[in-house]
């Protein structure tokens, strides 16, 4: 805790970096204990935290990638996944998000159970279509206690038209189990989304200006939205 | 013996008389019979007994005298037999003594067994005593020890509930340590959100600026054509105001990084942009008219004309942004329109319909409709041909201070002394939205994205008008009066009780400037302030009824002009020609100033 503590404050001391450098907010949701924190963590410093607490609230983490020789400011969002430690905090979490990440735990029927739950949420917050969404199966490492079949998860996934993605924040590396199963790498994932969100039409505040010109462009932006369908995510 | 005496000598007598005597004597005789009879048989039997008695005596006598001789030989043989028998009495009674003896030996030795007994039994008793003596301090002992141990459980006790006490206290704090916190995150998510806004505009920003660098280098390229096309464009589309303009220019921003036929595209509308701007700099003089843009403000130096124009004190006043149609709002209920002709202000109509006093007005951009906030807790909404209210917006529970038209003028913001400020739809005259605001609303405004409330605890906040969020909060040193918003929407311009007029720049709000003067007091807790339809000046009246206009670029005051209210001045409204100013006082007074 301390050490993410002071991580997270290190990153905010550090003086704001050049005003080109675009900021993509990604949100980390899903029930408590499926492992946000832990996957947050490994994407940011890279290895799997030793030991984690409850989040209150939320905790930031950030992370500058480079793409296509862009500089890109992923500012990640480990929410609070119990809901006395979130509660009023929600609407900061949906405000001018550019991607959310739903995470369950392979090992635990009821985080999948409650993934509804979460997207109605994600809904309420009026969050529009075009905004992406992952669904992250975490804690794949422990595959002989799964309780969530990968065709379950990719069917559920396949509804909500979301990609899939089968991960262990501590043992990215998986077990090969022969087929596509195979877990993917937390960095890899969130790459991706990085990939998708600097493809899409440059971000803007989503503010409502209230003249035509905002509904055209939420237009286009639907539009645009038929590209990110699921099946050019799995390859 | 004595009384047969008596009767021989009756009888002696009794011959002496024979006859009498004879009666005589047989009275006499009867006499004697009767005492005989009452004397002599009553002591008859101790005569007898007498007798008796002296015969026993002799007879005792006798017998004593035979015995006393008779005895003194009898006795000797008697003695001897009464010495045997007493011998033998003695012996009885010796035995007895034996006996007796025997007894006391035996008694003494019970009772020496029993003295032995007693002893014992004194000796157990002692033992006992001892005993007991020994139970009793062992009782005490015990029951010391009870006491202490009670004292201990006591303290235990109260050791466990101040534990316990201390434990609930504890549980408490750490209850509230998670509030403080789940605060403090919530204040770090907000602050990240808006720092991510800040980031995201300060690069539109500097991309615009870069754009505008590339477009003023090229200027010459495009200018000649576009220009002469210029004149053609109806005045219609002109009149799409500077906010439509604004907005083109926020699409341009988004588009900023986009592949380069964008950039092209969005550079071409900024030449038109530019190209609008030149036309009407040539065009200055019948530019007023039909355009909501003024581009030279005229700095006022005079008074040409003062009138009462109501009732009583005028809290608003406002001008039309497509004529010199001027409308003031007082506390005698009423709207009332003035035009300028000729440096005089002829009253054009009044528009009624508030019950109270009318504390704000608003025209909306086509200078047609009017929107106006009253005392009576509701919004009035005019159109210019009708002199009765369309809507009247009620739903507030205290006075209205403010109510204005949002960008796209369907919808109507007002702010309340109630705390709240509501959104209200034009078209279906309904309240679509209430903020719940901690303090008293002075003013309100709407920029392209916020709506921005001025309030008594010397705050301005910013309201996302999507969410109903505070995004911002600027503080003031004093209650805010009024607030103004600039005619580019850029800026924003507070009035506030601390005698300040304070200019934040929405896209960097921590940047302020401050505008005072020596002499400027803030007259009421209403008092307007305003830009000037260029955006260069600032206009406001103080409470000793002078009017002060300062220089936005310089940060001076520009002017004062005194002298001409005789208390404090309420509102000031500056003509969209640039030409006239007009300012409005407590005791029902309007000025008409201008530069000439």
């Amino acid at each position: 805790m301390a050490e993410e503590s002071s991580l997270s404050s290190l990153e905010f001391s550090s003086s704001l970096p050049p005003p080109r450098t675009r900021i993509f907010k990604i949100i980390v949701i899903g029930d408590s204990g499926v492992g946000k924190t832990c996957l947050t963590y490994r994407f940011c410093a890279g290895r799997f935290p030793d030991k984690t607490e409850a989040t209150i609230g939320v905790d930031f983490r950030e992370k500058v990638i480079e793409i296509d020789g862009e500089k890109i400011k992923v500012q990640l969002w480990d929410t609070a996944g119990q809901e006395r430690f979130r509660k009023s905090m929600v609407q900061h979490y949906y405000r001018n998000v550019h991607a959310v990440v739903f995470v369950y735990d392979v090992t635990s029927a009821a985080s999948f159970r409650s993934l509804p739950a979460w997207i109605e949420e994600c809904r309420q917050h009026a969050l529009g279509q075009e905004v992406p969404r992952i669904l992250v199966g975490n804690k794949c490492d422990l595959r002989h206690l799964a309780q969530v079949s990968t065709e379950l998860a990719q069917q559920f996934a396949d509804a909500h038209s979301m990609p899939l993605f089968e991960t262990s924040a501590k043992n990215p590396q998986g077990g090969k189990e022969g087929g596509r199963n195979s877990s993917d790498h937390v960095e890899a994932i969130f790459m991706t989304v990085a990939h998708k969100l600097k493809s899409q039409k440059p971000l803007v505040l989503s503010q409502p200006a209230g003249g035509n010109t905002v509904t055209l462009s939420r237009n286009e932006e639907e539009e645009q939205r038929g590209n990110w369908g699921c099946s050019c995510w799995r390859s | 013996m004595a009384t047969s005496e008596p009767e021989e000598r009756l009888c002696r007598k009794s011959p002496d008389a024979k006859l009498t005597v004879e009666s005589w004597k047989r009275h006499i005789i009867r006499q004697l019979k009767c005492r005989d009879k009452a004397q002599k048989t009553l002591f008859q039997d101790v005569i007898r007994s007498y007798v008796n008695l002296l015969e026993r005596c002799t007879q005792k006598a006798f017998i004593t005298k035979g015995i006393l001789s008779a005895t003194r030989p009898l006795l000797l043989p008697s003695s001897e037999d009464s010495l045997s028998s007493l011998k033998t009495a003695t012996g009885e009674l010796a035995y007895q003594v034996v006996e007796l003896q025997q007894e006391i030996k035996i008694k003494e030795a019970v009772l020496d067994k029993q003295h032995a007994r007693l002893s014992e039994t004194q000796d157990d008793l002692k033992e006992v005593q001892l005993e007991h003596g020994r139970l009793r301090s062992c009782v005490a002992e015990v029951q010391e020890r009870n006491q202490l141990l009670k004292n201990k459980y006591d303290s235990l006790l109260e050791c466990c509930q101040h534990t316990e006490a201390a434990y609930r206290k504890e549980k408490l704090y750490g209850s509230e340590l998670l509030e403080d916190m789940i605060r403090w995150k919530q204040q770090a998510a907000a602050r990240m959100n808006s720092r991510n806004e800040r980031r995201v505009r300060a690069r539109e920003a500097g991309i615009h600026r870069e754009l505008e660098v590339a477009a003023n280098k090229k200027v010459n390229i495009y200018e000649v054509p576009q220009s002469a096309s210029l004149p053609s464009s109806p005045s219609s589309q002109r009149s799409e105001s500077g906010e439509r303009l604004e907005r083109s220019r926020g699409r341009l921003f988004r588009s900023a990084s986009a592949t380069s036929p964008r950039i092209l595209s969005s550079i071409r509308d900024l030449f038109e942009k530019k190209r609008r701007g030149n036309s009407v700099c040539s065009l200055e003089e019948d530019f007023c008219a039909p355009l909501g843009i003024c581009l030279a403000a005229r700095v006022p130096a005079r008074a040409i004309y003062t009138l009462d124009a109501h009732e009583l004190g005028i809290n608003a006043a406002r001008f039309s942004p497509r004529s010199n149609l001027l409308a003031t709002g007082g506390t005698d209920r009423v709207i009332k329109l003035w035009d300028i002709k000729a440096g005089v202000l002829h009253n054009r109509g009044t528009l009624e319909g508030s019950n109270e006093g009318i504390t704000s007005i608003e025209f909306d951009s086509t200078g047609t409709r009017i929107l106006a906030a009253s005392y009576d807790k509701s919004a009035l909404f005019w159109r210019l041909d009708d002199c009765v209210p369309k809507f009247t917006l009620t739903g507030h529970s205290r006075k209205v201070t403010a109510a204005r038209f949002k960008c796209n003028y369907r919808q109507v913001v007002t702010g309340s002394a109630d705390r709240t400020v509501k959104i209200w739809d034009l078209h279906r005259a309904a309240c679509i939205q209430t903020i719940e605001v901690l303090s008293y609303c002075s003013d309100v405004v709407c920029s392209e994205y916020y709506i921005i409330s001025g309030h008594y605890d010397r705050k301005i906040r910013f309201w996302d008008s999507r969410a109903a969020s505070c995004t911002q909060e600027v503080p003031l040193q004093g209650k805010v009066t009024s607030l103004d918003i600039s005619p580019n929407h850029r800026e924003l311009l507070s009035c506030s009780r601390d005698e300040s007029l304070q200019l934040v720049d929405l896209r960097m709000s921590n940047t302020r400037m401050a505008f005072r003067a020596e002499g400027f007091k803030c007259g009421s807790d209403s008092t307007k302030a305003i830009f000037s339809p260029d955006g260069c000046y600032l206009a406001a009246g103080s409470a000793d009824g002078s009017l002060y206009v300062w220089n936005v670029s310089t940060g001076k005051l520009e002017t004062r002009l005194p002298d001409m209210h005789r208390c404090s001045v309420n509102a000031v409204a500056w003509s969209m020609s640039g030409e006239y100013v007009v300012s409005v006082d407590k005791s029902r007074r309007a000025i008409l100033w201008s530069d000439v």
